[in-house]
């Protein structure tokens, strides 16, 4: 599974294969890299000294920047294209030369900017997971870029609302939205019309259930099939109307009876065997439960949608998306990556990898991404274009998650704590969900353990 | 040196000469001093710096509250006062505590019996010793993934075989009491035929006049094995059982590969904690104090170790 925000290191058989291939080129790509950039270099401790070295050796006056992503698949298929335009059009104008390196899950590049910030030898820009923005600004990590914004004239309103509330921490712009997603709802359309169901799904959470109890009845398959998953658990308390944290992120809202209500909703679906949810670590179950048709709805990151219309295609089922059925309101958490450079670069090598993220964060570029992968197109100048709009006419599901971004798209948490607290809520669902636990006292112990977590973190 | 003075004196050489030659005595005596230094030098170095040095380093750590990215702050022994205070910090311990025994028992036990029967010098066995042996040339992240597959609740192999049976499904990885001892049969069959190896070569090393004399005095087999075997062998098994003991202490592959600490933190062991907390939750002053913890118990079992059982071991 490759999705935009996914906490599991789970890694799919099927593309387990093609995995090895990659970190196969990618040892054999990066040695050709750096047999070229040392010649005639004394030093190649640090990406800066590197190029330097290499630009007074005589091959021009080309900067190199190194550019690291995250995930496979059409993904890395994307970034790949997206680099290799950047180094034909832009980059040879300017004297910009990027190569992509490819890192592995949000996690991993995460940990690996860490080791590489304290190494003193970061890459020129990665991806962030925006639920880490704000931990590495906080520590000075990420390079602000209003005066950037300023110097080109961003028009920061084009973006999309919903997308720029991770961008910002503490009142500066770290990073503009790149591979953005929200979760939605797939349905297997082929099995909701055996069970009798309108194809375009549950409106509301009532609707849901029944969706759930007549599918089980109708085809014998369950009717949603979920794992613990604190991305869609974000998305379930936002359309109670509450929040895992509250706004200023000192205590969280677990020990509600709208968190109560959550938890209990689906025990109880899953009780009556009509839900099937599976522990954190075996997300990868999902995905077995829907290409073999043994659940009607699943719901997972709009970033899977052209592997899972693939996947329909060669198993021979339909597929239809809509919103994440509506509770009290609808409301969905952003997910996805923004593009970032560290503080720690030279002055040059900032401007070059600005101009890198404001050319792969363009309008163009993003209607590109998005069409290739199932993300949202980030801006209202990018969803207009033709290629995302001839894009919906023939595959209406690609809207589904922009609609639902437009109109009920929020932010994730910003705390430095906040991947200890996923944990915690992984833990609280796996044994509400998984493990049959009492709903009142588990929610109750996790707060807790959460509001204990979130007073360290202050 | 003495050798040298006595060639010397032996040979009554002119006084210049003498005096030459004691000075090079002095220089080879210094040589002959410094030379084992020299000779471990290089893995003392690799050792100071790759082991002594980061232990040094993360004792320090644990006096402070570090992000590994943003400013250090001392807050002395509140790291381990909040690790004792937390009831996540037993559940590992104790996660941890419970794989070692399970591991080390079965291993032995296990190993101790295979060997037995594979100890005779025959082809065959030959052969099934190098099947059991197999599994420790394999890599351990190859091995978890296949367990995994094997373990998978829903299309593994192992719950087909027992629905032939009749058995219901067992959630091999996903059940937080079964999970931890499915991690405990693979860690004992990956390591089985290496146990095993060894044991039969400390067994093939008894010298056989002590059977012969067993068999004189018509004693049962099983009892020569318990009397004569074991104590002659029983070296081995100390050394064994205390790498065995250290090794399963330490597992992380196994619980990163295919459960993650889960479910519900039933198969989160020390080290795996530690990953954590230093590389999840980038609390690095936290994750020193568990590696502190680590080696404190690892030392503690160590010790206890020694205490008891080397006063049993025969040592030729």
């Amino acid at each position: 599974m490759v999705c935009g925000y996914m906490k599991g290191k789970v890694i799919p058989m099927k593309k387990f294969a093609s995995l090895c291939l990659i970190a196969a080129m990618m040892v054999s790509m990066s040695s050709c890299a750096s047999e070229g950039s040392t010649s005639g270099s004394s030093s190649s401790s640090s990406a800066a000294s590197e190029t330097e070295s290499t630009a007074s050796s005589g091959s021009g006056d080309t900067i190199e920047l190194t550019y690291w992503y995250a995930w496979t698949d059409k993904i890395q298929e994307n970034n790949e294209n997206l680099v290799a335009q950047f180094n034909e059009t832009v980059g040879a104008e300017k004297g910009i030369h990027v190569t992509a390196e490819y890192q592995g899950t949000y996690d991993d590049v995460h940990q690996k900017l860490q080791a590489a910030y304290v190494a003193g030898d970061t890459p020129d820009i990665t991806v962030m997971e925006i639920g880490s923005v704000g931990t590495f600004a906080r520590n000075g990590v990420l390079q602000p870029l209003d005066e950037y914004f300023e110097r080109d004239n961003i028009d920061t309103s084009d973006f999309f609302e919903g997308l720029m509330i991770n961008c910002e921490v503490d009142g500066s712009y770290y990073g503009l939205p790149y591979l953005r997603s929200t979760p939605i709802l797939y349905m297997n359309t082929t099995l909701l019309e055996q069970a009798g169901l309108d194809t375009a799904g549950p409106a509301n959470w009532d609707e849901l259930a029944d969706y759930c109890r007549t599918v089980k009845e109708k085809t014998g398959v369950y009717g949603l099939s979920m794992y613990s998953y604190v991305w869609t658990f974000e998305a379930f308390l936002m359309e109670q109307g509450t929040s895992v944290l509250n706004e200023d992120e000192t205590a969280c809202n677990i020990d509600s009876d709208e968190c109560r209500y959550v938890m209990q909703f689906f025990q109880d679906l899953i009780n009556e065997g009509v839900v099937r949810c599976v522990a954190g670590e075996d997300s990868s179950k999902v995905d077995t439960d829907y290409i073999n048709q043994n659940t009607a709805m699943w719901m997972t990151s709009t970033a899977n949608l052209t592997s899972v219309l693939s996947v329909a295609d060669e198993n021979g089922f339909e597929v239809n998306t809509c919103y994440i059925p509506a509770g009290e309101t609808y409301g969905v958490p952003t997910g996805g990556c923004n593009l970032i450079m560290p503080s720690s670069l030279t002055d040059e090598h900032k401007d070059a990898a600005w101009e890198f993220i404001k050319w792969m964060t363009a309008t163009d570029q993003s209607a590109y991404a998005s069409a290739y992968t199932g993300y949202v197109p980030n801006s209202k100048s990018a969803a207009a274009t033709e290629t995302i709009t001839s894009l919906w006419e023939t595959t209406p599901q690609f809207k589904v998650a922009l609609d639902q971004l437009e109109l009920y798209g929020q932010g994730r948490p910003k705390t430095t704590a906040y991947a200890q607290i996923e944990d915690e809520l992984v833990a609280m669902m796996d044994a509400c969900w998984v493990n049959g636990a009492d709903v009142n006292s588990t929610v109750a112990e996790t707060a807790a353990t959460i509001n204990e977590l979130l007073a360290d973190a202050n | 040196m003495l050798r040298m003075e006595k060639i010397a004196s032996a040979a009554r050489v002119h006084p210049a000469a003498q005096t030459q030659l004691q000075k090079k005595s002095l220089f080879s005596k210094i040589l002959t001093a410094i030379r084992p230094y020299l000779m471990v030098a290089p893995a003392m170095a690799v050792f100071g710096v790759f082991i002594l040095y980061p232990i040094f380093y993360m004792i320090y750590l644990s006096f402070f509250d570090w992000n590994l990215i943003g400013e250090m702050k001392y807050i002395g022994l509140e790291n381990y006062t909040d690790m004792l205070a937390d009831k996540d910090f037993w559940q590992v311990l104790s996660n941890s505590v419970y794989y070692m025994v399970m591991v080390v028992l079965f291993q032995m036990v296990l190993s101790l019996l295979l060997a037995a029967y594979l100890n005779r010098n025959t082809r065959v066995n030959r052969i099934l010793q190098s099947i059991a042996f197999t599994p420790y040339i394999t890599s351990m992240v190859s091995v978890a993934f296949i367990w995994m597959w094997l373990m998978d609740s829903d299309y593994g192999l192992l719950n087909y075989l027992l629905s032939l049976i009749g058995l219901g499904p067992v959630g091999w990885l996903s059940d937080p009491k079964v999970a931890m001892n499915s991690l405990v049969l693979v860690s004992v069959w990956k390591g089985l035929g290496y146990n095993t190896i060894i044991i039969i070569s400390a067994m093939q090393s008894v010298p056989g006049y002590l059977y012969e004399a067993a068999a004189l005095d018509k004693t049962p087999k099983w009892k020569a094995f318990w009397e004569i075997t074991l104590p002659m062998i029983s070296p081995t098994l100390f050394f064994l059982a205390l790498m065995n003991i250290i090794a399963a202490l330490k597992v992380f592959e196994t619980v990163n590969i295919m459960t993650q600490g889960g479910p519900m933190n039933s198969t989160n062991t020390l080290v795996y904690n530690i990953y954590q907390y230093g590389f999840d939750y980038f609390k690095i002053g936290y994750a020193s104090a568990l590696g502190v913890a680590l080696m404190v118990v690892i030392g503690f079992f160590t010790l206890i170790y020694f205490r008891v059982l080397s006063k049993r071991v025969y040592y030729n």
